[in-house]
């Protein structure tokens, strides 16, 4: 996590560089904190990610399930076009939520 | 089969970046695109994945290796571990096609490496280890 700040649109978790098998679990245990103060709405900016593996792909996943099981939504904004690449192919792309 | 360059790192997971940089300049000086540069460096960051979580189970003194060469027009990615046998038919496919809240989440990683590359092949031997050959194929010709 690079920063988090509050907006019109809700809560907003900047990413950036590379989410791996070695920082996704870190990642988690950052967005578990975040649900608890925010399960409204919850934005996470991929514009500065560089690289997703399928261990962040999951942390996204139960992100979005949390907040959904609390009646709030996920959007995920601004991903690099490599990114949105991986997302299409597990169909990803049709079960987030985009700004 | 042409010039193999290698690197060895300990199975620890904060090495996955510094394989992910050694794959991606050895596949951008083979000629693959900025797409497939990308596309090798997951597909091969997940199969290690594999390597220092399954096959070793988390242990972080286990040896990745990672071999990259030229085969023809195929940039070729070989990892081998030392770790737990691993029979790729036992993990479960992903599900793709269930409602997000009924997804199962496993098996993503295989499916990457499947999708990403032309070719992925398993073997395992009590010599040689785990070994995963990958291949992916130049779009055009060009000099290593």
């Amino acid at each position: 996590m690079n920063g988090a700040q509050e907006n019109g649109q809700g809560f907003a978790l900047t990413l950036s560089g590379r989410i791996d098998a070695s920082n996704a679990p870190k990642l988690e245990q950052d967005l578990l904190a975040l649900h608890a103060q925010h399960p409204d709405t919850l934005i996470i900016d991929l514009s500065d990610v560089t690289y997703i593996s399928s261990s962040g792909l999951r942390v996204l996943l139960m992100a979005h399930r949390r907040q959904q099981h609390s009646g709030g939504q996920l959007f995920l904004r601004n991903p690099a076009p490599k990114i949105m690449h991986i997302m299409t192919l597990c169909g990803f792309d049709q079960v987030f939520a985009f700004l | 089969m042409g010039v193999e360059y290698e690197i060895c790192v300990t199975s620890q997971l904060s090495n996955l970046s510094e394989i992910a940089d050694f794959v991606s300049d050895r596949a951008a000086l083979t000629g693959l695109d900025e797409r497939q540069v990308f596309e090798v460096q997951m597909a091969t960051d997940e199969a290690c994945t594999n390597s220092m979580e399954h096959a070793y189970e988390g242990r972080e003194d286990g040896e990745v290796r990672v071999c990259c060469y030229l085969e023809g027009n195929d940039f070729v990615v070989r990892i081998t571990d030392f770790g737990r046998p691993f029979d790729p038919n036992n993990v479960p496919k992903p599900d793709l096609v269930s409602p997000l809240e009924e997804r199962q989440i496993g098996g993503l990683g295989i499916f990457f490496m499947r999708e990403l590359m032309d070719s992925v092949e398993f073997s395992s031997d009590p010599v040689a280890g785990n070994q995963v050959i990958m291949r992916k194929r130049r779009r055009k010709a060009a000099t290593a």
